[in-house]
Order: C-alpha cells, then sequence, then structure tokens
C-alpha cells in the first residue's frame, strides 16, 4: 500500500531516471555547417538535444567513462569539450589552426589532436587540458585511433600515403608504414592487433597488422571512402563510401567484401553502437543519420540532423 | 627575402598538386523551385544528362557520352568560353533524380598568390558534387537542385578568388539561374 508521500517519492525517482542526465550511450553528431552538435539517444534514435559548438566542429571523441565529449573546431584553432550529463558546452580550448582528427586514449588520461596544416599531433593531458607535447608526423595527419592498451597511437598521414605508429610512453613515432592513397579514416579493433586505414584516393582499404606495422591485405571498396568502424566482435568492418552513397561491409576473417547497402548521400563519420551491432552513419548531405544493423545489413531507421553532419571519429562512447 | 620564401612556396606548390583535396570544412549549397507543371513534363526537360544545354541558360553547348548511366559524361561550354566536364554518379528515372560530380574544369585564369601561381577554375570550386531532383506536388511540381564542394584553394587563407564566399556565391548562381531557365521552359 502506497501512501500519497510514497507515490511522490516514487515519481520522484521516476522522473529522476528518465532524465537524460545519464552517461552512455548517445551518439554525438558533429554538424560542421550548422555550427552544432546533435545528441541522438541510442536508446530511442531521437535526438535529445543540440549543442551549439561554433568553429565548424568536425572531429569527435568520447571519453571512455561517457562524461566528456571533445569535438574539433578547425574553424576555431582547437576543439570545445561537451559536458556529456549535462549536455552543455562546458570550455573551449586552442591548439593549432588546422584541428581535425581527434581521440581520448581509453585510460581516459590522454587526448591526441591531430593538425591538419602543421603535420603534427597535440598531445594533451585529458585532466587539465594543457598540451604535453606536439609531435612532427607525416603530412596532414587526419584520423587517430589508440591502441585498447593506450600503448601505441596510430596516425593517417593523408598526404603522405602513411600510417605512423606512435610511442604514447615516449611520444615519439616508433614506425611509418606506406598504405593507399590518401588514408583518412583509421579503425582498430579490440585487440590492438589490427589497423584498419581508409584510403579515400585509391578506394580502398588497408589491412595494418600493427605488431610488426605490415600491410597484410589491400580490400578494394567503393568510391571515395572516408571511414571505418568494426562490429559483432569485429567480425565485420564497415566502411563509408562519400562518392557513393554506401557502405561496404567487409568479413574481417577473409578479407572479401561481402555486402554494399545504400545510405543517404555522402556518407562519412562511421560508428558502433555500445551493442556491438547498430552501426551509425553520418550523411553529410541529407542532413541525417543512417542505423543499420550489422547483422542484417538493413538500414533499420534513419535520424535527422542538421546541415553537414560529419561526425570523424569515435562518436559513440565505447 | 628570396630565400626564405623559396621553401615556403616549395611547400604550398605540394599543395596545390592535389586534385581531391579534403580541407576541413565542405560547403553546401541547396535550391529549391515550384513549379506549375506537373512533374513528367519538368522531368522531360532536363532527364538527358548530355542535354544541359537546351534548358541551362549559362551553358552554351554541351557534349556528350554514354548516355544516361553511371559513368556517363558531359562536357559543359559556358557562354564564357569555360568547359566545364561532369560524369553521372547515381540516375534514378524512378524518383526523378540523378546525381553527378565535376571530373575537369578549364582554367578562367592564373593568379599568384602567396609567391605560387594558382589556377581558378571555371566554377571556383573543389570536389564538386551535386543531385536535383524533381518532386510532383498535386499537378505541379518541386525541383530541389544541391551541391556539395570545397573551395578551389585547399591550403590555409585562401585569396579572395578561390575562397568560400566566392565559391558559394558561383555555385548559387550557376544553380538558381537552371532553376528559373527549367522553370520558364516547363511552364509554356
Amino acid at each position: 500500500m502506497f501512501t500519497l508521500n510514497d507515490r511522490v517519492v516514487l515519481i520522484a525517482l521516476l522522473t529522476t531516471a528518465s532524465t537524460p542526465l545519464t552517461a552512455a550511450p548517445f551518439a554525438y553528431i558533429s554538424n560542421q555547417l550548422a555550427d552544432n552538435v546533435s545528441i541522438i539517444d541510442l536508446a530511442t534514435n531521437k535526438v535529445v538535444n543540440t549543442v551549439a559548438v561554433s568553429g565548424k566542429p568536425a572531429g569527435v571523441a568520447v571519453s571512455p567513462d561517457g562524461n566528456k565529449v571533445y569535438i574539433s573546431t578547425p574553424e576555431a584553432d582547437g576543439f570545445a569539450v561537451i559536458d556529456a550529463r549535462k549536455q552543455q558546452l562546458l570550455t573551449t580550448v586552442k591548439t593549432s589552426n588546422g584541428a581535425l582528427g581527434i581521440t581520448v586514449a581509453p585510460d581516459n588520461k590522454r587526448l591526441y589532436v591531430a593538425d591538419w596544416f602543421k603535420n603534427t599531433v597535440s598531445v594533451l593531458d585529458a585532466s587539465n587540458l594543457e598540451i604535453i607535447k606536439t609531435i612532427t608526423v607525416g603530412q596532414s595527419p587526419s584520423g587517430l585511433v589508440v591502441s585498447p592498451d593506450s600503448r601505441w597511437l596510430y596516425v593517417a598521414n593523408r598526404l603522405d600515403n602513411s600510417v605512423s605508429k606512435i610511442d604514447t610512453h615516449s611520444l615519439t613515432v616508433k614506425k611509418t608504414v606506406t598504405v593507399g592513397e590518401h588514408p583518412f579514416g583509421l579503425a582498430i579493433d579490440s585487440t590492438g592487433g589490427r589497423v584498419y586505414a581508409v584510403n579515400v584516393e585509391s578506394d580502398d582499404v588497408t589491412v595494418l597488422e600493427t605488431a610488426a606495422m605490415k600491410s597484410i591485405a589491400t580490400i578494394k571498396v567503393g568510391a571515395l571512402p572516408y571511414a571505418a568502424t568494426l562490429a559483432l566482435n569485429d567480425s565485420r568492418l564497415f566502411v563509408t563510401n562519400m562518392d557513393d552513397g554506401t557502405i561496404s561491409v567487409i568479413d574481417t576473417d577473409t578479407l572479401t567484401n561481402i555486402g554494399l547497402i545504400e545510405v543517404g548521400e555522402k556518407p562519412e563519420g562511421i560508428g558502433t553502437h555500445t551493442d556491438d551491432r547498430h552501426i551509425y552513419v553520418a550523411n553529410w548531405f541529407d542532413k541525417n543519420v543512417s542505423v543499420l544493423d550489422a547483422k542484417t545489413l538493413q538500414v533499420t531507421e534513419t535520424v535527422k540532423t542538421d546541415r553537414g553532419s560529419r561526425a570523424f571519429g569515435q562518436f559513440i562512447a565505447r | 627575402m628570396k630565400k626564405i620564401l623559396l621553401p615556403l612556396a616549395a611547400t604550398l606548390l605540394c599543395f596545390t598538386g592535389l586534385a581531391n583535396a579534403h580541407g576541413p570544412v565542405r560547403q553546401d549549397t541547396e535550391e529549391t523551385i515550384t513549379i506549375n507543371a506537373p512533374a513528367e513534363k519538368v522531368w522531360g526537360v532536363i532527364k538527358d544528362f548530355g542535354d544541359i544545354a537546351t534548358w541551362h541558360s549559362e551553358v552554351f553547348t554541351a557534349t556528350t557520352e554514354g548516355g544516361n548511366v553511371k559513368g556517363g559524361k558531359r562536357v559543359l561550354t559556358l557562354k564564357d568560353g569555360n568547359t566545364v566536364t561532369e560524369e553521372l554518379k547515381k540516375y534514378d528515372e524512378a524518383g526523378m533524380s540523378y546525381s553527378y560530380k565535376i571530373t575537369d574544369m578549364s582554367t578562367v585564369k592564373t593568379i599568384n598568390y602567396a609567391g605560387v601561381d594558382e589556377k581558378v577554375p571555371a566554377l571556383p570550386v573543389a570536389n564538386f558534387s551535386a543531385t536535383i531532383t524533381v518532386a510532383p506536388q498535386g499537378d505541379n511540381s518541386q525541383v530541389t537542385w544541391k551541391a556539395g564542394y570545397y573551395r578551389a584553394y585547399t591550403n590555409n587563407n585562401p585569396p579572395e578568388e578561390m575562397n568560400e564566399a566566392t565559391a558559394n556565391a558561383a555555385v548559387k548562381a550557376f544553380v538558381s539561374t537552371g532553376l528559373i531557365d527549367l522553370k520558364n521552359i516547363a511552364e509554356k
């Protein structure tokens, strides 16, 4: 038997639980031409909030605890930090004037920001957002990924057609390997054993074995591929083909194409839901996000966002 | 002074050699027009990819090869004599829509900027693609023409002739003019 007071308390508890002040899972979609970020609740696939971020927001990185979202802002010479719980802009940080690729280490200790024009990667302390070191890499560094143990950072050097492996202890380049033409997005598997480099100009994906930094395969995909993500226990790789408006599906065991999914126009950023099954694709031209089922290879939903949806990087907390 | 400028010029030259650079911000233009004619009639005017010169007043002539299928090409000669080569990426007869991209352009002029000769293309953009769609609206129709592209200058700090404002103005002018021309022809 509830008394009136009990009911009030119960309602209050339920209300608290249903407010968006919880952490993951959300997708944070940078809308570059609208100067904002759409926050999609992955449980309902609805945009629950839109946060204004000036400076043409492009790259996205979500802290492993889901508390913070870092958004690179190339025209504001750095990045913005969103408080993920409050869904508000927390602060902005200046790095340099071509900030694009951005990522957070899985141990949540460091933040890495690549500079497209300066050919550098800035290493920041995630706790105080201060630059520890700026590492010179190849030309036009783009995609960044960190190994699951936070020990290695991988950088796609777009104009050098290479990927560099950086030692995160010494903060020096350990090895650089040639990939296809103009690598942009990178994806790393959950063991850290493989990195997939998406080559925009050669329309293919280079598969790198990270221990020796050796290319073990090159897989043809669609026209002007941009980025990639893994799903279903790393068994499938999904690649956005900007010019075709499609997603190439690659079996990571046989390293062959097993499907092609039509999405919107100019698909760019791509990420995997925490359920490891649903894939989110930002369609730049269509101002929306396609949701795919990695098992059935069907588009299950389309979520409206805003102008210039880009979402380059890891835009869903792992 | 010369010694200082030379390495800089060499660095810039590397950037200008790119065919398809992806600077941080791609631009867009989207224009829509309502036409007082059935969608089938409007589509009939624009459906042949190579026939743009018959309805767009800025296009003087167009040659074509390959037809209305993916990979089909058209070369537009604009009124000012400059040329733009475009390739079909998608053709959707039922949806009354097609998408294409610019694969080549003639040079309007060469400007010297930051110590480097820069070629200003016929349409001052880079990596341009567009989609035109006819949608029925009762007995009338609505045509949407949208384009995505980068400014022509792919390095940092562009000259005025190759910046975003110039790119946006040129695309908007070309698209708007074409839609008004199309309306005039289809409503006849």
